[in-house]
């Protein structure tokens, strides 16, 4: 198999190493002496030769290891720069080459399996990865997720979108789909390695794949409890480019997937390996008002995009929704569930140009977004579960609807 | 070395590909020559991939004098200078597997143009050279005489005179085209490195021209030689060596069984045309009759599991007929070329649209059977826009014209003037490109082109298409071609309607019994596949493609309900009744378990959703009762009771393991997993249940009030026993649900409820605590639901005594019948009791027969037993009383009329619906339906028979619903049970008062049951004595029934129900049999058609 992701001045360091048990690609900054705690708690996996690639931006050149003399020098820790320092460059290529090299990494290597950690979570110390890592070692599972102690208003684009489209489709309740952090078994890592080529040329990205994937093929998932992860700050002025840089890997693979999650009926939990971990309460307090704003001026303005897209029953909802005060500003999850089911088919089929069509989902998604905060105002973070169990099952009682669509894509339809 | 590998991942993806045939020369011109070339075919690539193609498949582009469309290739290893260079092929190849699109090239090998410097250098070398023998040589014209000519139109042998070799050379096809010389090494050698050149540089398939005419041997066809085999089997091993995902598809024009040894077993070539299934497709189309299609494929030999045929409608050739017999081709002629211009060779030179007179329909219909036949479907450039073709251009030019792009200058197939096009665009108004072009569907959703894009990306969602076995159906209406794909678990039903009228068809599908037909292309749900035929009616040219889903069953399979996702009940039974949770309680969990509960008995309607109308906390909430409202997609909605319960850890997966069918769903509280199950599966809900009544408590839910009330008897039914109880499940669960308590009670849940008191409840409590009739188990209390004061409650569950007993009538009655079988299947009946085999009613008004005492023996006591007690049941619910409930009301001759009315129109439906099934019923009942049906006319006349003008009885409470099987045998009585009345009838009719010989009738119909089940029983075992034993068991049928009939005349005579006149008493008692045997008929008809004859014996026996 190619390994071309690896870095040349890496190849030397690799080789050097010669066989790794499993392969840890730390993309976060852990903090101080976070490397060292977690070479500490991996000392608890025994002996196996654990490679710890450490992203360091200003590593430059890879230094050439010092070869590992025995089991006392694993885990062995190698400073990489895994994500490149290139403010200006595309995140989700960034990110997918970082990935990439981790994955090429623990093939070159040989690894049962390989880890890669890009979040900080809050409160907690390092020893949360070897949670990642355990199910993959001692139960020969091939994806572990995390399950993040939930905030009510943290991580909407995947609890609302990402998460339950992909539990809808694939058949299995997986809260965090996308990661970041994970760990995934050598037949998964293979099999995204076999499956991408470059970026630019297919759209895969390691990450809206690494699911549906493992799902698709009938391997084992589970999800393990961690604490709450740190977000970087949303800037609810700019969402587009989020938009647009995470659903659209994630429609180009559910039009790659078709006929695996054509076949999926029902929902099915994963296993979930751990505890619940208690979180402080979201004191975040986004400006709902300009969100509607959003999603009325997008009414008016982008009527001509979202009628190429939207069903004249979804269209007379949302301008019904438009005329709404925000007290009474409510999105139902029908509505908001075959918006996205509608997007995902007028990516498929083209409609528009791809970049366009997503970024003219902002208001549509800002709306659910205020829709959601409003309804939930006075409620606490335990409460925003059951909501969004409740959109989950909107999701999956409409994937009839996406079927239907998708199949005979008529756009003369109610 | 490492092979090398094709552009697609799966080695099989040829099973599952769309291929698109065109040429290079016809598809776009890059460079305003007026030629197609590759530059501009890589324009278009976009274009082939969104129509869904998967493989392009090109026509030859070599270097060639182009005397036959360029398959007269002059070298092998280059590019035409028209179409492009080497590097653009290259360039193409790869922009074509950046879009994941495989691609195939055409490897002509059988012959050489005669400028090939091979040919060349053949003519000039000396005799019995190497170089000479390049080709087949001969000095006579009579070598090989036995082979036919193939291009008849234009050659007259397969010998032509070259004078410069002074010899003739061998050509199966035109004579500019000389036949390689397959007995020569050096040519297998060149032809090799040919091959390899084209693979090395990434081509994915090479389509074989003319593979079965590579050797040639005397006294042969020569054709499909064993030798040319050992070539083609040469090449595969050179490709399977060296490469990986390679394909050879052969072109083999012959019949499916001559076609079939180049698959070899898996070593010769992947795919091969199926040349015959073409013509017979619109052979069928034209004769509105699906025989000639599954004549030929019923003609189609298995192949080898990696094999596949390639299916197509239309290509750059004529439509051949050569693979049909002369009046088929005859036919052809007449039918699709009207214009001789339009023939060429033996066979038709036009385009699919024009084909079809340019009917959407049509072309619709054949792509869809082009797309769900077994193979490979190839689609040829053009046809997916419904292009015409031009018959005044020569040879199959007329099919080859360019492809039409747009409205502007040329269809946009080039920017050179158009005198220099290669060929003429196509002008006239029906089929010229301003008509007919890509630009113009492409904007339009309703286009061809959108249809065959979407219906390709549907046929892409099934593997079951490209890789699955095919089974015809036999539906009566042969204008309807109907078949089965299936392919590991995925199951196709495809239906086409040939005619160009609206067609019915009932297809038998009883082998796929309980499976749910989902609609293709829309995703709608039909309704379910039973035993009876399946009725579908088709619009002209239609067709349907149905996917069959199985209901998943939770009873099937432990693993089923840890498929679904997990209720959380952290919140206790608030949050799963009326929180976050019962939402999905009410539109997953309780919509699959339902349909899977014996009692719930909207089997039939579809459920759109549940509602939990009310519910109260039973044993300090560990359980709950529950009203579950169920909403159907069509009728009234449903109210059902349900105990709920929540077991965790280990005791749940004791349930899992134990009992599935019980399970609603998972749960998860907290850490701890867990299910949600009906309460009737958990001993503290049913202790509980129990300790309601006994303790007459009263529930508050939270609309209403649950009421537990002790009858007088419970004292005496509890006796000694101190409670709880231990508890015990019932096996026998139908409509209703027991708990045994010990060996002192019975409680049964109803669990379909409606508004008032539930008759089984009411008439037992009237029975225990009014009259002194003690045949019944002793009503020890009940379950109620008290809505508003002013409302009657409603039952929820009944409390009894248990009565000790043998078992039920039926099980008792055919114990004893198998033992008479057993005695009297050696013996021949006696002519000397033709007597006993009289009308009951006559028999029952004589002494009974000593014969037939002798041979029924102790069984007519039992039957006047029962007929004793059924007697003392009717007298003691006509007693006198002040219940309005209960107090007999007079049944007059008017009433009677009234009830023969509705009786008539019932059994006209009945018999009506006895004709439409009598085809589908099992041969040896067909007779007997025939005789009833044959026999309507008088049946109907009869009931004008019954009428009576002085008729006075009475209507009382009764059982409603009785039979062998709701009676106890205890010792040598019985107990009569279940007063709840046919469950499927309204609680207003169960409730209501009737005749009382509507039960006599029912007990003689079991009789009659009892008699004829244990017959069938018997006779599976010993078939040979079927016809010895039919008489026995109407002696005992007719003695049983009359033996009933004295004792209940004898006990019950002078009582106001019974008919004064032994007349009226016939009349009513053939009203009620004739009643009951029609319920009995349909019943058959939809659930054992094999046991249909048993209530049309009774029906024919009225008669007589």
């Amino acid at each position: 198999m190619e390994v071309d992701s690896i870095p040349q001045q890496a190849q030397e360091a690799i080789e050097k190493i010669e066989r790794a048990d499993l392969v840890i690609g730390i993309l976060a900054d852990l903090g101080p002496n976070g490397i060292a705690m977690l070479c500490d708690d991996l000392q608890t996996l025994g002996s196996a030769r654990i490679v710890v690639l450490q992203n360091d931006k200003d590593a430059g050149p890879t230094p050439t290891p010092s070869e590992p003399a025995g089991k006392s020098s694993f885990p062995f820790v190698l400073p990489w720069p895994l994500l490149r320092p290139d403010p200006a460059g595309d995140p989700v290529l960034n990110a997918f080459a970082a990935y990439q090299a981790v994955f090429a990494a623990s093939e070159k290597l040989g690894a049962r399996a390989c880890c890669v950690v890009a979040s900080k979570l809050e409160n907690a110390t390092p020893q949360w990865i070897s949670q990642l890592i355990h199910p993959l070692l001692q139960s020969n599972h091939d994806l572990v997720l995390p399950r993040y102690a939930r905030r009510k208003r943290a991580g909407l684009l995947n609890s609302s979108v990402i998460s339950p489209l992909m539990r809808s489709l694939y058949g299995k309740q997986i809260h965090n789909p996308m990661g970041p952090d994970l760990g995934a078994s050598q037949r998964l890592f293979r099999k995204i390695l076999g499956t991408g080529r470059t970026p630019r040329a297919n759209g895969v990205h390691p990450l809206a794949s690494l699911a549906p994937a493992a799902l698709c093929d009938n391997m084992q998932v589970c999800e393990v409890h961690v604490g709450a992860r740190s977000y970087p700050p949303t800037d609810w002025s700019n969402i587009s480019s989020l938009l647009t840089q995470f659903l659209g890997p994630i429609f180009l693979d559910i039009e790659r997937n078709a006929i695996c999650w054509q076949r999926v009926r029902g929902c099915a939990p994963v296993p979930v390996i751990g505890e619940p971990v208690s979180v402080s309460h979201d004191t975040s307090n986004p400006d709902l008002s300009r969100m509607v704003e959003s999603f009325q001026l997008g009414n008016r303005d982008l009527q001509e995009i979202w009628s190429l897209v939207l069903p004249p029953a979804s269209l007379f909802e949302l301008r019904k929704l438009s005329r709404l005060p925000l007290e009474q500003f409510r999105m139902p999850d029908e509505l908001w569930a075959r918006i996205v089911y509608d997007f995902a088919l007028a990516h498929r089929l083209r409609t528009i140009s791809r970049d366009h069509l997503l970024k003219s989902m902002t208001p549509l998604y800002l709306a659910w977004v205020a829709s959601y905060a409003l309804e939930l105002n006075a409620e606490g973070d335990a409460a925003s579960e059951q909501r969004l169990e409740r959109l989950a099952i909107a999701y999956e009682a409409n994937k009839s609807y996406l079927v239907s669509r998708w199949r005979w894509p008529d756009r003369f339809n109610p | 070395m490492a092979k090398r590998p094709g552009s697609a991942a799966d080695p099989l993806w040829y099973k599952d590909a769309i291929i698109y045939e065109l040429h290079v020369r016809a598809f776009k011109d890059g460079n305003g020559d007026g030629i197609g070339d590759f530059p501009g075919l890589i324009q278009k690539l976009d274009y082939v991939r969104d129509l869904g193609a998967t493989c392009l498949w090109l026509l030859p582009f070599f270097p060639s004098p182009l005397k036959d469309d360029g398959y007269d290739i002059s070298d092998y290893l280059n590019v035409h200078p028209m179409y492009g260079t080497i590097e653009d092929f290259s360039n193409f190849l790869d922009a074509a597997h950046d879009r994941d699109l495989q691609v195939m090239i055409e490897l002509v090998v059988n012959h050489t143009s005669d400028q090939h410097p091979w040919f060349q250098a053949a003519r000039r070398a000396p005799r019995g050279s190497s170089e000479r023998d390049f080709y087949v040589w001969s000095d006579t014209e009579e070598k090989y005489k036995d082979a036919r000519i193939i291009f008849t139109d234009t050659e007259r042998s397969n010998w032509t005179w070259d004078p410069v070799a002074e010899q003739y050379y061998w050509h199966r096809f035109f004579s500019h085209q000389p036949d390689l010389n397959y007995d020569n090494p050096i040519v297998i050698e060149e032809i090799l490195k040919v091959m390899r050149y084209w693979l090395d540089m990434g081509v994915d398939a090479l389509r074989v021209d003319a593979i079965p005419y590579l050797v040639e041997r005397e006294g042969t066809s020569c054709e499909n030689l064993p030798e040319t085999h050992n070539v083609i089997k040469m090449l595969r091993r050179a490709i399977d060596s060296d490469y990986s995902g390679r394909v050879i598809l052969a072109e083999a024009n012959q019949w499916p069984t001559d076609v079939r040894p180049y698959f070899g077993d898996g070593d010769e070539c992947h795919m091969a045309f199926h040349f015959p299934l073409m013509p017979r497709i619109y052979m069928a189309l034209r004769q509105e009759d699906r025989l000639p299609i599954t004549d030929i494929i019923s003609q189609t030999p298995e192949i080898p599991e990696t094999c596949q045929w390639g299916l197509f409608l239309r290509n750059h050739d004529e439509l051949t007929l050569e693979m049909v017999t002369n009046d088929e081709r005859d036919y052809m002629y007449i039918a699709y070329s009207a214009d001789p211009r339009m023939r060429l060779n033996l066979g038709i030179r036009r385009r699919l649209a024009p084909l079809v007179d340019n009917n959407r329909r049509r072309i619709e219909l054949l792509n869809s059977l082009l797309l769900s036949f077994p193979g490979t479907p190839i689609l040829y450039y053009g046809d997916e826009i419904g292009m015409g073709d031009n018959i005044y251009l020569g040879d199959r030019n007329g099919v080859r014209t360019p492809m039409q792009w747009n409205a502007d200058r040329n269809a946009g197939f080039s920017t050179a003037i158009p005198a220099r096009l290669y060929s003429p665009v196509i002008l006239d108004p029906v089929w010229g490109y301003e008509a007919i072009n890509v630009e113009a569907q492409q904007s339009d959703p309703s286009s061809l082109l959108s249809w065959m894009r979407n219906m390709i990306a549907l046929r892409k969602l099934f593997r079951v298409f490209g890789r699955g076995r095919i089974e015809f159906l036999d539906p009566a209406n042969r204008k309807v071609l109907a078949y089965l794909r299936q392919y590991d678990s995925e199951q196709i039903l495809c239906v086409a309607n040939l005619s160009r009228f609206a067609q019915p068809v009932d297809l038998d599908l009883s082998k796929l019994e309980g499976m749910t037909p989902v609609e293709m292309l829309g995703y709608v749900e039909f309704p379910t596949i039973e035993r009876q035929p399946y009725r579908l009616t088709l619009a002209p040219y239609s067709f349907l493609w149905l996917e069959l889903q199985r209901r998943v069953d939770l009873s099937e399979s432990s693993a089923g309900f840890t498929e679904q996702t997990p209720i959380n009940a952290i919140g206790g039974w608030g949050d799963i009744l009326e929180g976050t949770a019962r939402l999905r309680l009410e539109t997953v969990n309780l919509p699959e378990y339902l349909p899977k509960q014996r009692w719930f008995a909207g089997k039939s309607r579809r459920i759109k959703s549940t509602r939990v109308v009310d519910w109260a906390s039973l044993n300090a909430s560990q359980s709950v009762l529950v009203m579950i409202e169920v909403l159907f997609e069509s009728g009234t909605p449903d109210v059902y009771f349900m105990s709920l319960a929540m077991t965790f850890g280990d005791a749940a997966e004791e349930l899992r393991r134990t009992a599935p069918i019980a399970i609603v769903g998972p749960i998860v509280s907290g850490q701890a997993s867990g299910l949600l199950h009906d309460g009737v599966f958990d001993d503290k809900a049913c202790a509980a249940l129990f300790s309601l009544i006994e303790k007459n408590t009263e529930l508050d839910t939270r609309h209403a009030r649950i009421l537990g009330v002790p009858s007088k008897a419970f004292p005496d039914v509890l006796g000694v026993e101190e409670t709880p109880l231990p508890v015990r499940r019932g096996s026998a669960e139908q409509s209703n649900t027991s708990i045994l308590y010990g060996d002192r009670f019975i409680l049964k849940l109803f669990r379909r409820q409606e508004p008032g008191l539930n008759p089984d409840a009411e008439v037992g409590r009237y029975l225990t605590e009014k009259t002194t009739f003690n045949r019944i188990p002793p009503f020890a209390g009940s379950i109620e639901y008290a809505g508003t004061a002013d409302a009657e409650p409603a039952t929820l569950a009944m409390l009894q005594g248990l009565v000790a007993n043998e078992g039920d009538g039926w099980k008792w009655t055919l114990e004893e019948l198998d033992r008479y079988f057993e005695t009297y299947a050696p013996v021949a009946f006696p002519e000397t009791i033709t007597d006993g085999l009289k009308n009951p009613v006559d028999l029952s008004e004589r002494p009974t027969s000593p014969l037939a005492r002798d041979h029924v023996g102790i069984y007519l006591d039992s039957a006047a037993t029962l007929g004793r007690r059924t007697a003392e049941l009717h007298l003691a619910l006509a007693s006198p009383t002040d219940d309005p409930a209960f107090a007999p009301e007079p049944l007059t001759a008017q009433d009677f009329e009234a009830l023969l009315r509705d009786l008539h129109q019932h059994a006209v439906s009945v018999f009506d619906l006895l004709k439409e099934r009598v085809s589908y019923l099992p041969d040896e009942v067909v007779e007997i339906a025939a005789t009833v049906l044959s026999k309507r006319r008088r049946i109907l006349d009869h009931f004008n028979r019954l009428r009576s003008d002085n008729l006075r009885t009475q209507r009382i409470r009764i059982h409603g619903d009785y039979h062998l099987g709701q009676v106890l045998k205890v010792r040598t009585d019985f107990f009569i049970l279940d007063f709840e009345g046919e469950p499927a009838r309204p609680l207003a009719y169960r409730r209501a008062k009737h005749c009382p010989l509507k039960d006599v009738a029912g007990m003689l119909r079991s009789f009659s049951y009892a008699a004829h089940a244990s017959l069938i029983n018997y006779t599976a075992r010993h078939s040979e004595v079927v016809a010895r034993l039919e008489p026995w068991a109407l002696l005992w049928e007719r003695s049983a029934a009359a033996e009933f009939l004295r004792a209940y005349r004898e006990i019950a005579q002078g009582s106001e129900f019974l008919p004064q006149s032994s007349a009226d008493f016939r009349k009513l008692l053939d009203f009620f049999l004739l009643d009951k045997a029609l319920y009995e008929v349909l019943y058959e008809m939809n659930s054992r058609p094999a046991w249909v004859h048993i209530p049309l014996m009774g029906i024919l026996s009225l008669q007589t």
